[in-house]
């Protein structure tokens, strides 16, 4: 097979990248969604012709509804190769594709994609028949149906891709608004251009040595930045295929993930952490028997902090199906980045560093038998300059410090969408007024020029890669449950074993401590069910005691450091968080550092 | 080595036999012992969220051959409910 061009990554933007592949070779594969990956094969993969032939029927149908040059169009579909087409139509068009997730799962989630068409101010919706009736609904209930929607799967005739003319494509023309930041009250849409676009993808590119007809691929959503970024697009940039498969028959049959990597040939595969612990707990041997990973290049993990055990525990797990010791691969990113920051490709580096003098903020080797964490790698930055600073003052940290990372370079996004209040805050000149610097709210440090991100500034809380604000889960239980009062906080804590979610809450005046146990469970139900969140621990904290600023702002961290040296005032804590204090306790008499508990 | 449990374990005859099996699949998927879960208490209690939930959903489904979704263990949060829910369809 030939060659789509001379060197794909030399395009300027995705859209002459795919109508180039599409004129070279149009019967090349493109992208596909494979329901059943033990029995699927290359039939289920569309072409280039079938991609380029769609995207324009689609820019020709937007520009007919009278849709103009910029205008957002929201694109709500399953996992599918529809979604590329829609995704590549929206730029096809000269428009501004806005992927969210189907609003048709929890309340919650119907409502943070109002808030997303809202902020966006869609000019039209983009699905496929088989969700068109939910979408149409919801549409409806949240008034939103007068905004023109079409199924791209099934397009109106008189749509003539032959009409479509090329637009206009500059550096900063905008590509795409990225909505995982913000909480529900407020999203945020980051603004990725298509110069920021193309330099983030070929980043990826070249940082793993992906060159043309790349096949990558995975289970992670399309409105997700690490499978929109980290997957689709790098593949439709360098002429190769993207293969798809969903995350629901990924948590249903770990395996099945492996097995679409050795069927189609992925060289490349991105999964939050969870998903390597996942499958080293849950793929079975005689699956593992079936699997040959001798091609699966490289196994990108991001999108939550990254542990050194999972990583060796993958390899060790997936070694006898012919996976390179050296796949897997750290990375740091997030969607104000467009999507990578920098990538560890090669073997396993982590650095065990003493805990008491992380907290500190400086990142120092462990003496033997101190109490230590054990730092993974995330590499050197790809095309983007990185720099740690005191986030007090803005100065970049000398010597072990470890301080904010902050990040400049040419896929760092323009901002947020219409937010300039926002986008000054994060967005910043530094000290010695260089800048812009994108504020990554995450703290780390650089060590052999190499990243190790070590926690976070930011109140964000992760979770199976998800970003959840702990705004959204405070007003989300209150509402549910008016037992309770009227501030709480969620708040994370680092533990040995990764990250410890704690949620506490003050109750109303008339419930009881003999009644804590049922209303915890309550909860729980509700954290699992609206946030896919099974806290380590949930506390009732008496009425008044959860700390607030002078202007009434919940303070969350002083509340986890009350929870973490018991000075919470509480009504019921359960198991689950004297579990987490006992273990605390335990590091900390290790450490030395406080008193035992009385 | 996976901790894993043997593929395609016998279909459970009654429901007793049932609520335990599914006690077992619980546990694996959350990654705890059998016996700290009790049959009657909300599953969500031990941590079941909509990952751990979505795995157990597939190991039903595919010994059990019976279909099963989330919308179900947010109906049925108890190993009891879910027994009474799906000993009609699957006990012979």
């Amino acid at each position: 097979m030939s060659s789509p061009s001379a060197d794909p990554l030399a395009g300027p933007h995705l859209v002459a990248a795919i109508s180039a592949t599409a004129e070279a070779d149009p019967e090349r594969k493109a992208v596909g969604f494979v329901r059943h990956p033990e029995r699927e094969g290359e039939e289920a993969l569309r072409s280039y012709a079938w991609l380029d032939a769609t995207a324009r029927r689609i820019a020709v149908l937007l520009r007919e509804a009278g849709l103009g040059t910029g205008a957002r169009v929201l694109l709500l579909f399953p996992q599918s190769a529809e979604f590329a087409a829609a995704y590549a139509g929206c730029l096809y068009a000269g428009m501004v594709a806005v992927p969210a997730p189907l609003p048709t799962g929890t309340s919650l989630e119907a409502a943070r994609v109002v808030g997303i068409a809202k902020d966006a101010e869609a000019g039209a919706v983009l699905t496929v028949t088989e969700t068109e009736m939910d979408v149409r609904q919801w549409a409806a209930r949240t008034g939103l149906g007068a905004l023109p929607l079409y199924s791209v799967d099934e397009l109106p005739a008189d749509a003539d891709p032959d009409t479509w003319r090329e637009p206009e494509i500059r550096a900063d023309t905008v590509a795409v608004l990225q909505y995982t930041s913000g909480s529900t009250g407020s999203p945020k849409g980051v603004v990725v251009t298509h110069g920021a676009l193309a330099d983030n993808v070929r980043s990826l590119l070249t940082g793993f040595e992906l060159g043309a007809g790349a096949r990558l691929g995975g289970w992670l959503p399309m409105y997700h930045d690490m499978g929109l970024f980290g997957l689709l697009s790098p593949a439709l940039f360098s002429g190769g295929a993207a293969v798809l498969m969903s995350g629901s028959a990924f948590l249903r049959r770990p395996s099945l993930w492996l097995t679409l990597i050795d069927r189609f040939d992925l060289a490349f595969s991105a999964a939050p952490d969870f998903a390597y612990d996942y499958c080293v707990r849950r793929v079975r041997p005689e699956e593992t028997d079936r699997l040959d990973l001798s091609r699966w290049r490289w196994a990108g993990n991001g999108s939550e902090p990254v542990r050194a055990e999972t990583l060796r525990a993958f390899a060790k797990e997936f070694a006898p199906a012919g996976l390179h010791p050296h796949a897997t691969a750290p990375c740091y990113g997030l969607a104000e980045a467009t999507l990578l920051v920098s990538l560890s490709a090669g073997e396993l580096r982590t650095r065990r560093v003493d805990v008491a003098e992380l907290e500190n903020h400086r990142f120092v080797e462990a003496a033997a038998g101190r109490p230590s964490r054990e730092v993974v790698s995330c590499g050197r930055p790809t095309a983007l300059e990185i720099r740690v600073v005191d986030p007090a003052t803005g100065k970049p940290v000398t010597g072990d410090g470890v301080g904010e990372i902050r990040v400049r370079g040419a896929s760092t996004a323009r901002g947020y969408w219409q937010k300039p209040e926002a986008t000054a805050e994060t967005f910043v000149m530094d000290a010695d007024g260089s800048g812009p610097w994108l504020r990554t709210g995450d703290l780390g440090a650089l060590y052999e020029g190499e990243l190790y991100v070590t926690g976070r500034i930011k109140e964000l809380l992760i979770v199976h890669g998800r970003n959840l604000y702990p705004h959204d889960i405070e007003h989300e239980l209150r509402a549910r449950h008016p037992e309770l009062g009227t501030i709480g906080a969620a708040f994370s804590l680092p533990t040995e074993g990764g990250e410890a979610v704690v949620v506490t809450h003050e109750v109303g005046p008339s419930v009881r401590p003999e009644q804590g146990a049922e209303l915890v469970t309550a909860l729980r139900a509700t954290l699992a069910r609206e946030f896919g969140l099974a806290p380590a621990g949930v506390v009732l904290v008496r009425r008044g005691r959860i700390p607030r600023t002078s202007s009434g702002k919940v303070q969350r961290r002083l509340t986890a450091r009350l929870f973490t040296t018991g000075e919470l005032a509480q009504v019921h804590a359960d198991p689950g968080a004297h579990r987490l204090l006992a273990a605390l306790r335990e590091a900390d008499d290790r450490d030395g550092a406080l008193p035992p508990p009385r | 080595m996976s901790l894993s449990p043997p593929p395609s374990p016998p279909a459970p005859r009654d429901p007793d036999a049932l609520r335990q099996w599914l006690r077992e699949q619980c546990a694996d998927c959350l990654g705890v012992p059998a016996a700290s879960l009790a049959t009657d208490v909300p599953l969500t209690d031990y941590g079941m969220t909509s990952v751990t939930g979505t795995a157990l959903c597939g190991m039903v489904e595919e010994h059990l051959a019976v279909e099963c979704d989330l919308g179900l263990l947010w109906q049925e949060p108890t190993i009891d409910g879910l027994t009474a829910r799906l000993a009609p369809r699957t006990v012979r």
